[in-house]
């Protein structure tokens, strides 16, 4: 999965989302009203249907003014009550301790045991609450219908508002306190299915000569423990006068370890930490990628090494091309160590080169108003290896600074600079050492990266989010809640698509619409490509014509009535399914889980969209409940 | 006076349809009815005579497909005038999984009772009905006349100014039944009005005020109990039991009148009485009242052998 990286920001989200909203209520709205209509009129002809659904209009406003807490509440805690004592639960919890068992079986020694973990403990959730979520929620309203109860319920001076909040908050609360657990439990189980620790002894570490003059440093492994071991190396600095002194293993498999030095001479021992480094919640900031072609040209694509679907786009080695990002924003109040650089690169070789190596990059920094440039690190990239550097505060180049301007063609043939050739100047580049946030940085926050392969024939390959500046690393913690509340906001809108549609349809019926609705969403925008007829193939009945006389899928449809018919017909199918997509919310915004297990904190950003999408459905759906239930003969 | 007209329909009219709108039964035709504050008003009537469903109607349960139900003088459909009704329906329609206490405070709750009153009123109501036995056990195993019981307290929550029963004692032993009976004649006397629904004849004698006989969805009679049952050409007389000897004076005595004796003996009591009086005593002298080897012995039925120790 690809993590999405460009959200837009909530206020340019908001204003076509509360559009969207508002069309949606009235959408809903006119939906109960017309079933309401439509149902009450086949039973009593429409004369008497059109005054009881007057009737409900008028009402809804004194209804919705007389909606107590008190009385929602009762029926809330009734809905609570009705769950743990008819017992629903215990299934659920014997399926929990089985599929945690069944996670006993994942491979802690995997290469990325934290994800491997993370994404079972969060699909295993994600399916048991929303299979709960559905199936509590169906079935209570039409319960009431089917053993009457409702007919206790409804002469009592309770709204139907007030029933189908009641049980949305029952089960919300129910199902809430279930996730609560299951999330702790899960997360104790994520994190002691890793838990190890190794060992380590003076046999194990022998010295190795270094650089320095006469200096020594010990290397080694660790023991082996979950199918892997740790590298060990303690500098000379640290073996001057190692007791007390602490230092971090190599990491592997995703983690580290930290030693502890304790002892003198011959009573020197290592002690090692638990896993250290393997959750992490890094805050990433994102830039704008652009691409420079190997004759100077930028470009929003670079080349593309074969496969059609990829992902990302390459540069070829030892050429002026480069992968450009601009950053936004960057304050040397928040980086006061520099710019922690993290990026994974695509790696195509066409020839195997020295296999024993990886690639070489090179990295360099750009202002984008001076047009400075200051190559900072060279590096060896292998695949998809991910790859930290840090640009420190005082930059010494890696190689001689030049002053460039980046220039991009239009489609008219004119050719524009971003800074004019002769505003370039070469002054800048005159320094041996250089200060990030002086020099480099622009006052209101900019800055590039440039990234060259240079080694000849060889490709380097990125898409947008494959290098950020991690800003901070979030609590880990904090990222495993707020992916559970992913969780819980899609459970809350099952909760409140199963309320309501069962205070119309029969239980499975209701199940089946929630369903329905909810793949719906997960092929959100599918379906809204469908409906607005950008598919291949066609409309549905134009492709099932094909699919019929087995024509490929180019294949005209032919000029005669029955094409016209065809295509008319798939225009009307389009329009309800463009409907129905509008009735459902992109399901696939509130997967989240992905950045939990690969270690990314999830934006607050995209929380807040999901929560504001969440509730964005809750109230026309709410109306609809309520209106559908009004508008019910209740004892017929 | 207009406020004191509790209950009113105008032409109240009910067809059942299917899904598709198709005419199944016709199960009221036009009734106009008025029930007045305070009074016991019986509606009368053999199986699917229309009583449950005008019951319903007046709810709002059913829409009508015709006409109007009036309650406190609002449409039937408006929520606020469930306010001040009980509604005890034909069978029990409670939460199973609930104890007795829980399903009356469940109901409390939601005429937004303040919490002390809520209490206090599902303490005396469950003493009323007499669960007090069973209050912290689940609905789901009740018998039929302890639901009916926790049906009526509930029914009461509210303490309603209207109570509407449909077939108040079904499903209740002789004793519930004359308790029910009584408690009828109590709220009447606290100045409730009452609407009770039954096809037993007795009980509506005995409590009602007014009774209306539906048969077929259609209003076949109403008045004042006593003047429907008033029979005009007969007179009836009672006294302490008299020798043989009385009756032949008697006979003369009426004939001399020009009226004619149509029967003569010990009236007979009726089954209920009966098993009030056994009940009754049951309770003062524990142990086996019906001794088995008269039985044995004699045979006599067993309710003479009863009627001879009363002697
Ligand atoms: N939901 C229903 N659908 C169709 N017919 C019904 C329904 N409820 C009652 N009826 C019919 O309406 C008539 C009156 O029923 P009801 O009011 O229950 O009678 P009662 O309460 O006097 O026994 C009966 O013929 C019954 O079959
Ligand atoms: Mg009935």
């Amino acid at each position: 999965m690809v993590l999405e990286t460009q959200f837009p920001s909530l206020t340019e989200w908001f204003k076509p989302a509360a559009l969207a909203w508002i069309i949606r209520i009235g959408s809903f709205c006119l939906i109960a009203l017309a079933l309401g209509f439509l149902i009450t009129g086949v039973r009593m002809g429409p004369k008497r249907s059109w005054a009881i659904v007057k009737g409900a209009i008028k009402n809804a406003f004194s209804d919705l003014a007389h909606l107590s807490f008190k009385r929602i509440f009762a029926v809330a805690m009734l809905s609570f009550k009705e769950a743990i004592r008819r017992k629903i639960l215990i299934g659920f919890v014997v399926f929990i301790i089985v599929l945690l068992f069944a996670g006993m079986f994942l491979d802690p020694s995997s290469q990325d045991p934290a994800r491997l973990y993370i994404n079972f403990i969060f699909w295993v959730n994600n399916v048991l609450i929303l299979l709960l979520a559905l199936f509590i929620s169906s079935f209570s309203i039409p319960n009431d219908f089917k053993y009457k109860t409702i007919y206790t319920l409804a002469t009592k001076p309770v709204r139907s508002g007030e029933i189908v909040l009641g049980r949305i908050l029952g089960f919300t609360l129910m199902c809430s306190a279930m996730l609560i657990v299951m999330g702790v439990l899960s997360y104790g189980f994520v994190i002691r299915s890793v838990a190890h620790t190794h060992k380590l002894t003076s046999d194990d570490l022998r010295y190795v000569a270094t650089t320095q003059e006469g200096a020594q440093a010990l290397e080694g492994k660790t023991s082996t423990v979950k199918e892997h071991k740790h590298s060990v190396y303690l500098s000379p600095e640290i073996l001057k006068d190692p007791a007390g002194k602490t230092v971090m293993t190599e990491p592997t498999n995703g983690h580290t370890h930290q030693i502890t030095i304790v002892g003198q001479g011959k009573d020197r021992q290592y002690k090692l930490s638990g896993v250290k480094n393997m959750f992490t919640a890094r805050v990433p900031i994102y830039g704008n990628l652009r691409f420079r072609d190997t004759t100077n040209f930028d470009t929003n694509k670079g080349i593309n090494v074969g496969d059609e679907w990829e992902y990302r786009s390459f540069i070829q080695g030892n050429s002026p091309a480069a992968l450009i990002w601009l950053f936004k924003n960057i304050k040397q109040s928040s980086f006061p160590n520099g710019l922690p650089v993290e990026m994974t690169l695509g790696v195509f070789r066409t020839h195997k080169g020295n296999i024993e190596r990886g690639v070489m990059g090179g990295l360099a920094i750009r202002n984008p108003d001076t047009g400075l440039m200051v190559e900072t690190h060279l590096f060896e990239s292998v695949e998809f290896n991910t790859k930290r550097l840090l640009v420190p505060l005082k930059i010494k180049p890696a190689s001689r600074p030049q002053v460039i301007s980046s220039k991009t063609k239009l489609s008219n043939g004119n050719v524009v600079h971003d800074i004019p050739e002769n505003k370039l100047n070469q002054a800048y580049a005159q320094k041996a050492e250089f200060d990030l946030f002086k020099d480099l940085v622009t006052a209101d926050g900019r800055v590039e990266i440039w990234v060259r392969c240079l080694d000849p024939m060889q490709y380097f390959g990125a898409a947008e989010p494959d290098l950020y500046i991690r800003a901070y690393d979030a609590p880990f913690a904090l990222n495993f809640v707020k992916g559970f509340v992913c969780i819980w906001l899609e459970m809350f809108l099952i909760i409140v698509y199963g309320v309501t549609l069962s205070s119309l349809l029969s239980a499975p019926i209701a199940i089946l619409g929630t369903i329905f609705i909810m793949i719906t969403g997960v092929f959100h925008n599918y379906v809204l490509q469908l409906a607005n007829g950008l598919t291949e193939g066609g409309g549905v009945l134009e492709s099932m014509y094909r699919l019929l006389r087995q024509d490929n899928m180019i294949t005209e449809l032919p000029d005669n009535v029955l094409g016209d018919v065809i295509s008319m017909s798939d225009q009307v199918i389009n329009y309800i399914i463009g409907f129905v997509g509008y009735l459902a919310p992109d399901m696939n915004q509130f997967a989240n889980s992905e950045y939990v297990a690969s270690g990314f904190d999830i934006p607050w950003n995209l929380m807040t969209i999901d929560a504001l999408t969440a509730l964005a459905f809750f109230i026309p759906l709410y109306i609809f409940g309520y209106l559908c239930m009004k508008l019910r003969e209740i004892a017929a | 006076m207009e406020t004191d007209v509790i209950i009113e329909t105008r032409n109240l009219t009910k067809t059942y349809r299917d899904f598709w709108g198709r005419q199944k039964v016709r199960a009221l035709s036009a009734l106009d009815l008025k029930i007045y504050r305070g009074e016991i008003f019986g509606l009368l009537g053999p199986n699917g005579s229309g009583k449950t469903t005008t019951t319903k109607l007046l709810l709002g349960l059913l829409f009508p497909s015709s006409g109007e139900a009036l309650v406190f003088n609002n449409p039937a459909d408006d929520v606020s005038k469930n306010e001040r009704i009980g509604y005890l329906p034909e069978e029990s329609y409670l939460y199973k999984f609930l104890n007795a206490e829980e399903t009356l405070d469940f109901y409390g709750r939601l005429f937004r009772l303040p919490t002390n009153v809520r209490r206090q009123r599902v303490r005396d109501l469950i003493e009323m009905v007499g669960l007090g036995w069973a209050k912290r056990r689940q609905l789901k195993e009740y018998s039929k006349g302890m639901t009916r019981r926790i049906g009526l307290a509930q029914a009461l929550i509210n303490d309603p100014e209207l109570i509407i029963m449909d077939e108040p004692t079904t499903g209740l032993d002789p004793i519930g039944c004359r308790e029910m009976k009584d408690l009828i004649l109590d709220l009447k006397r606290q100045g409730k009005t009452i609407l009770m629904c039954s096809h037993l004849l007795a009980d509506v004698q005995d409590v009602c005020d007014r009774i209306g006989i539906l048969y077929q969805g259609e209003l076949k009679e109403m008045g004042r109990v006593s003047d429907l049952l008033q029979v005009r050409d007969v007179t009836d007389i009672q006294t302490t039991k008299l020798p043989p000897e009385a009756e032949a004076e008697i006979r003369r005595v009426v004939e001399r009148f020009g009226g004619q004796v149509k029967s003569y003996g010990a009236p007979s009591a009726s089954l209920e009485e009966l098993f009030l009086k056994v009940v009754e005593e049951g309770k003062t002298h524990p142990g086996k009242r019906y001794q088995a080897s008269e039985q044995a012995t004699g045979d006599s039925k067993p309710f003479e052998a009863n009627q001879k120790k009363e002697g």
